[in-house]
């Protein structure tokens, strides 16, 4: 039975989201221009870029991928979030790829790569980057259903009428204002999260006690709980795909650079991510601090029980009443925030990259504002439905991970090549694409077929992850070669 | 690895709490520096 108090805490939700729908649509009126709707004019500072930055960053399906990561694999499953918060410190102090990505002016990685690869590259990057984009995003909001059905103990049946209400709210304020409400609301959302979350977090180490969680993971999981190394579902191979593929997507993924390239400066870009980077270790490890709360309170699932739903079924029962309210408030933000900001960075792909080559001339601003909002209402449209029917197989961080190597692992190698390697070419930037989405997408096949499923399972799908990267790597080095040289290339 | 672990989620705890009281206050006159630019963009 749920703690949630329909009255108490749903007023304290209540006031959040209209605070929220307030100051999102207020800014609408600050959109004049399309560099205003996709990067914000351009205009935004380092303690703004640190709010959207880390908000985006979390949401509920963060929280759900994260605690099922502690659930299962004890403190040792937040091993994803030191690989990320490593890259992140790396990249922001030295400027790696991010400075000449932000002083090349562009709002996408694909207008970047068109200036050193051609048109048809910055076309073909750009449907790779939805492509796995949207696979990725397409769970985010099925997946914030079913914890807020969990968590305030409403009928499964209803999932529907959340779904739709979450997204017809995030809807509204990101089509009107664009990265300037998304900047906006962001800020407030990361405010609510975080007070939430250490609320949340000083609670169950006051409650439950250290001893206990140690505890439960000592017995659950062993030394493995604590040594990934020592984890018999991770080891070497899930490590090395863990740097490669955080590192990647701290490059590559488009709502992480979408705030690099609003900042008002390169600099005012780098110190965004070294100053964040303490924050993917915290965005893991609170998580998975939850999710072995529920081991500890819960014990482990049964044959058949959904790992992903004990974090939230612990919390219904453990959280009073008045703090059941904060939280859900704060995992609502962390949602709307990470919703909004990702409807925008795929949207801004399709209409900068995707859509380029069928624009004669400059589109007028009002034109280009208006076909951004329809593109963003279209995702919408797209999540919600991709939501309701599909379901995941397996583990969510895995199906995540590996839907975006299709892109991380293709993305990273040309963005590299682009800034550093001056035989970098066409050809080599079509070979890194294929490289990198041939071996996913041909694991994912033999995993479902009977007569290769075995081999399959025996390689694993780290091996296959780290497979893509190495083929994306000999795809641009091979094709680069292979290309007679042009004296006129230049490094952006 | 234990002590580690244990170590690590009091530092997230302080450092979360710190950096959010940090941007709670400065990024709100972030924002009203950005659209006080916008604005002056615009005239």
């Amino acid at each position: 039975m749920s703690h949630f108090h329909p009255w108490i805490d749903g007023s304290i939700v209540g006031l959040y989201l209209l605070g929220t729908m307030i100051a999102g649509v207020w800014v609408r009126r600050y959109v004049s221009k399309v560099e205003h709707f996709l990067v914000a004019g351009r205009e935004m500072n380092l303690y703004l870029g640190i709010a959207s930055l880390a908000a985006t960053e979390f949401g509920i399906i963060t929280c759900m991928y994260a605690a099922e990561a502690g659930y299962t694999k004890g403190f040792a499953g937040a091993v994803p979030g030191i690989c990320q918060a490593l890259a992140m410190l790396v990249i922001g102090l030295t400027g790696f790829c991010v400075k000449p990505l932000r002083a090349s002016g562009a709002m996408t990685l694909p207008e970047l790569f068109e200036k050193r690869f051609g048109k048809r590259v910055r076309w073909l990057a750009g449907v790779v980057i939805v492509l796995g984009g949207l696979l990725n995003m397409g769970v985010f909001l099925k997946i914030g259903g079913d914890f807020l059905c969990a968590v305030c103990g409403w009928d499964p049946g209803s999932l529907v009428f959340v779904m739709g209400g979450l997204l017809l709210l995030v809807s509204i304020y990101t089509i009107l204002g664009g990265m300037l409400s998304v900047l906006v609301t962001d800020f407030l959302q990361f405010v609510i999260m975080s007070a939430g979350l250490l609320i949340v977090t000083l609670l169950i180490l006051h409650d439950i006690g250290w001893e206990r969680l140690e505890e439960a993971v000592r017995v659950n999981h062993g030394e493995g709980g604590f040594n990934p190394l020592a984890n018999p579902t991770m080891g070497w191979s899930y490590l090395v795909f863990q740097i490669l593929g955080n590192t990647a997507a701290t490059l590559t993924w488009q709502t992480t650079i979408s705030r690099l390239l609003s900042a008002k400066d390169a600099a005012t870009g780098q110190k965004v991510y070294s100053r964040t980077s303490f924050f993917f270790v915290c965005r893991w490890l609170i998580p998975v601090l939850w999710g072995v709360s529920a081991l500890a309170v819960l014990g482990p699932a049964k044959e058949g029980e959904a790992t992903l739903m004990a974090m939230p079924q612990f919390l219904a029962t453990f959280l009073p009443i008045g703090l059941m309210g904060l939280m859900v408030a704060a995992m609502l933000a962390a949602d709307m925030s990470t919703n909004s900001s990702y409807m925008l960075g795929w949207g801004s792909v399709i209409y900068n990259d995707i859509l380029a080559p069928f624009r004669k001339g400059k589109w007028p601003e009002a034109r280009a504002i208006r076909w951004n909002r329809f593109i963003v209402a279209l995702i919408g449209i797209y999540l919600f439905v991709f939501g309701l029917l599909y379901e995941i197989q397996g583990d969510v961080w895995s199906y995540l991970l590996l839907s975006g190597s299709v892109y991380l692992s293709s993305m990273s190698v040309l963005l590299i090549a682009c800034c550093y390697w001056k035989r970098a070419n066409s050809w080599g930037a079509f070979g890194a694409i294929l490289g990198g989405a041939l071996v996913p997408i041909l694991f994912l096949s033999f995993e479902k077929m009977a007569s290769t499923a075995a081999w399959a399972a025996d390689f694993g799908k780290d091996n296959a992850g780290i497979a893509a990267f190495a083929a994306a790597a000999i795809g641009m080095i091979t094709g680069s070669l292979i290309k007679p040289r042009n004296p006129d290339q230049t490094t952006p | 690895m234990s002590t580690f672990w244990h170590l690590l989620i009091w530092a997230c705890v302080f450092w979360y709490g710190t950096v959010t009281i940090l941007v709670a206050v400065r990024g709100w006159k972030d924002i009203v520096g950005m659209l006080r630019r916008l604005r002056d963009g615009e005239e």
